[in-house]
């Protein structure tokens, strides 16, 4: 606590009639991307205005903008009709705004009242239990929020949790709150009860910003809504009145409508002929889907598992890769049943390899070199007698340099020191060194420069007509564009799978939607 | 492309630039494991001016003995550390596996089961018991996955607790000759024991290096996540380093007990404090991943060297505990701002 760094300007200078944010064609560039393109948006008090938007079409940027974590290039940013307030203000900047991320902020281990008052406690050296849980009492009762204050976030349900940080936020003075997608790791009956919260408070004068990828909840929460693409707002209007169709269209652009996904430019598949042997035949029932998911994979082959975070698509791959010690169902591998203590080592020596999403984290030995990560699946295969054939690993390393297009001094170079385009490519050496039989690809060019994003899903397709299997799991248009079919998941839910999905319908049908000229 | 050994490296089909050579061997100079080398000769040299007898063969001799004893359970030690674990414990193997031993099969003053005599059957004994302390240890941390310092710290207690329960405080002495051979014979002016560290040396160096699991230990310290994903059984690949280091440690206690010849209740006491701090001076990462057996060992020899040098130069031996853990830090302190450590 160091005192007078908080100016006088607090909410007791409001304008109340001003709106609480307004910005007018903001630009904020990183380097070479735009992240915002003259972005205009107005959030008037008390309104709950729903934002959405692809993956990369500026919302976080612009999260980052309103909380004041960054400051725009141009254009111009009001708040509450005055400028605002210096970044390094946090303080002011908690009496404005505050978001509630999708993960969590609280500490576990603390109270429900010790989250409120996080480095807030007031009164003397010590701290009154009792007070503190009264005032924590009071602060929940006021938002009419059944929690008890006593009980450790720990032991409380992600709604609950999340009623908590909203409470938090509003007991800081803010009556401005982000929700960036605080539906996505809740169940249904959560949901509901988050809606139900959150028109409370907008009752009560909260005005709330909702970033969603359901677009079913757009209009059950939010009186406006503004569509982003490309940094931009392309589509603004009431929330009630708005199509789905029209928000859908407004998020992937008029130039990409009634492209067929399997006529895309990166792939002119002839159909796959249908002798081509099935390597997969699996059935999972997991206990976070509510549908049993069936597949049969043939050689060749490229099935897409589509669907966001929390739709169970990412759990299913992690299950065929063997990383659920858990699961039920049966997994047939080239028409052998594969043992129920199927785990990674056992689907990487059978043909099934895995190229995980977060590549630093769970990907890539970042100390190691090039060379040792590549190889790090395929040992066994350079081992001679007893020791690795340090030339025979050293040429297939250099190959896939070659192959991959690798930019790198040496392949003794650490991974780290790669830039993430890079790292990718030398992830996917890896994954398929031990020539699998079927690759599963998680999220494969996310944050990937766009030429090594061609040279990735280049080298997969090579791989493909050699008879490698794929399946790609994503939640982006471009990448499931690669797929012969796909299968569109939501909440644990098959929603749809054919083939020749357009950008459109697939966008729409991930969102928990069905475009009202198709029947799936 | 399993039959593929002798292929021509001048003719890589698809290779881009292929690096130079002198680069890679410059580079290495810089690697961390090396950064110890100038301190090794300055500690030689200072040793030298300080006291003549520091060159004295009787001294060197002794260095050597010392230096394989801690070398060894440092050995151990680093192949625990690179696979990102945590092994407290070994010192108590190094104490415990070579009483066992002693204790089952043979019958010697200061305590026995008198059941059998037999030194081959107590050599056996003593690396089969710390083969098993070693999968205790592996199972409490990697199955049950108990956090190894508080795992391997209550192992330490325990074992140094038994130690001292079986024999009732009694040193076990009037070993027979085939189990103080190791630790006491010479070969030439070179300790057995010396020579036995340097083959083991050799051996884990071409086995982390060069083998298909040295690899895999790295990828597992670097990134358990990545080695998994990998196809690596990244728990059996911890069980056996857990296993070797227990053995390492068992052969390391025997060397001390051969040139002491005789096994107190306190034998290896405090000695993994050593083995950490010559560890980390010789390059190897806390946090798994990074480091080499040549350094780890260089660490050792440092370690050594410097107590030799404060016994020699007659500081009063109720200092040189104070003493060394000043130059440890100030050793650290050189390789941090050197750069060298990335680690520690």
């Amino acid at each position: 606590m160091i005192p007078a760094t908080r100016p006088a300007v607090s909410s007791t200078s409001v304008n109340p009639l001003a709106a609480i944010v307004q910005i007018d064609r903001a630009v904020k560039r990183f380097g070479e991307t735009v992240a915002l393109n003259e972005l205009s948006l107005t959030i008037s008090r008390g309104e709950s205005h729903g934002l959405v938007g692809r993956n990369g079409a500026g919302k976080s940027t612009l999260v980052s903008v309103l909380t004041g974590l960054r400051t725009i290039d141009s254009g111009k940013f009001l708040v509450n009709g005055a400028a605002p307030p210096v970044l390094s203000d946090r303080n002011a900047w908690r009496e404005i705004v505050s978001c509630v991320y999708q993960h969590r902020t609280l500490v576990p281990d603390l109270s429900v009242a010790e989250n409120l008052y996080l480095g807030r406690y007031q009164g003397k050296q010590t701290i009154s239990w009792r007070a503190l849980n009264q005032k924590a009492s009071a602060e929940l009762d006021s938002w009419n929020m059944p929690i008890l204050p006593n009980a450790k976030v720990r032991d409380l349900g992600v709604g609950e949790a999340q009623m908590v940080e909203i409470a938090r936020a509003l007991s800081q003075g803010s009556r401005f709150v982000i929700l960036d997608e605080p539906t996505a790791q809740l169940i249904a009956s959560e949901i509901d009860q988050l809606i139900l919260r959150v028109n409370e408070l907008r009752k009560r004068g909260v005005t709330f910003l909702f970033i969603s990828h359901h677009l079913e909840e757009i209009p059950q929460v939010c009186d406006t809504v503004t569509v982003l693409r490309n940094g931009r707002d392309v589509l603004h209007g009431d929330a009630q009145k708005i199509t789905t169709t029209r928000i859908v269209s407004a998020m992937v652009g008029d130039e990409a409508t009634g492209i067929a996904l399997t006529a895309s430019e990166h792939v002119t598949r002839p159909p796959l002929s249908s002798d081509m042997p099935v390597v997969l035949d699996a059935q999972i029932k997991a206990a976070a889907c509510k549908d049993t998911f069936h597949l049969t994979l043939r050689a060749g082959e490229v099935v897409g598992l589509a669907g966001h975070s929390g739709s169970g698509t990412r759990h299913l791959a992690l299950t065929l890769a063997g990383h659920n010690p858990r699961w039920a169902g049966q997994i047939q591998l080239k028409g052998e049943k594969v043992p129920r203590t199927w785990n990674p080592s056992t689907a990487v020596r059978t043909g099934i390899s895995l190229l995980p999403e977060d590549r630093i984290k769970t990907g890539l030995v970042g100390g190691l070199s090039i060379e040792d990560n590549i190889t790090l699946p395929s040992l066994k295969t350079f081992s001679r007698r007893v020791l690795i054939d340090r030339k025979a690993r050293r040429k297939f390393a250099e190959a896939n340099r070659t192959d991959l297009g690798i930019a790198c001094h040496s392949v003794t170079q650490a991974v780290s020191e790669l830039s993430g385009g890079n790292q990718q490519k030398v992830l996917l050496g890896s994954a398929l060194s031990p020539n699998p039989a079927i690759l599963i690809l998680l999220h494969p060019t996310a944050g990937v420069d766009i030429a090594s994003k061609a040279t990735i899903l280049d080298i997969v397709e090579r791989r493909r007509r050699q008879g490698l299997a794929v399946i790609l799991v994503s939640d982006e248009p471009e990448e499931l564009a690669f797929c012969d079919r796909v299968q569109v998941w939501v909440r644990g839910e098959k929603v749809a799978e054919r083939s020749g999905m357009n950008e459109q319908e697939l966008v729409a049908a991930m969102e928990g939607f069905t475009l009202p000229s198709e029947t799936s | 492309m399993s039959n593929s050994t002798h292929i021509s490296p001048a003719a890589p089909p698809l290779a881009g630039v292929r690096p130079t050579p002198n680069r890679r061997s410059l580079s290495n100079l810089f690697q961390p494991e090396w950064a110890i080398l100038p301190v090794l000769v300055v500690v030689i040299i200072a040793g030298a001016i300080l006291n003549p007898a520091f060159l004295s063969s009787d001294n060197i001799y002794g260095v050597m003995q010392q230096a394989s004893e801690l070398g060894i359970l440092t050995m151990g030690l680093t192949l625990v550390l690179i696979a990102g674990k945590f092994d407290l414990s070994l010192e108590s193997t190094f104490g415990l596996a070579p009483m066992l031993g002693v204790y089952c099969f043979l019958d010697v003053s200061g305590g026995s089961l008198g059941l059998m005599s037999s030194p081959i059957l107590a050599l056996l004994a003593i690396f089969v018991s710390g083969a098993l302390i070693g999968a205790f240890n592996g199972v409490l941390v990697i199955y049950l996955k108990f956090n190894a310092f508080i795992a391997t710290l209550a192992t330490l207690i325990l074992l140094r607790g038994i130690s001292l329960g079986v024999t009732r405080g009694q040193t076990l002495s009037e070993l027979p000759p085939l189990l103080t051979a190791p630790g006491e014979a010479s070969i030439g002016n070179v300790p057995l024991s010396f020579l036995i560290a340097l083959g083991l040396l050799a051996m884990l160096t071409l086995f982390m290096s060069r083998h298909r699991i040295g690899r895999m230990l790295y990828a597992v310290g670097g990134n358990s996540q990545a080695a998994r994903v990998a196809g690596i059984p990244v728990e059996r690949v911890l069980m056996w380093v857990f296993i070797a280091a227990g053995v390492l440690a068992a052969l390391a206690g025997l060397l001390q007990a051969g040139r002491i010849a005789s096994i107190p209740s306190s034998l290896g006491q405090n000695l993994i404090f050593n083995a950490f701090a010559a560890a980390v001076l010789g390059g190897v990462s806390l946090n798994g991943g990074r480091g080499t057996m040549p350094g780890a060992c260089g660490g050792v020899l440092l370690l050594v060297l410097i107590q030799d040098v404060l016994v020699l130069s007659q500081v009063p031996a109720y200092w040189i505990n104070a003493t060394t853990g000043g130059i440890i830090l100030v050793a650290l302190l050189i390789s941090k701002l050197s750069g060298a450590d990335k680690a520690a």
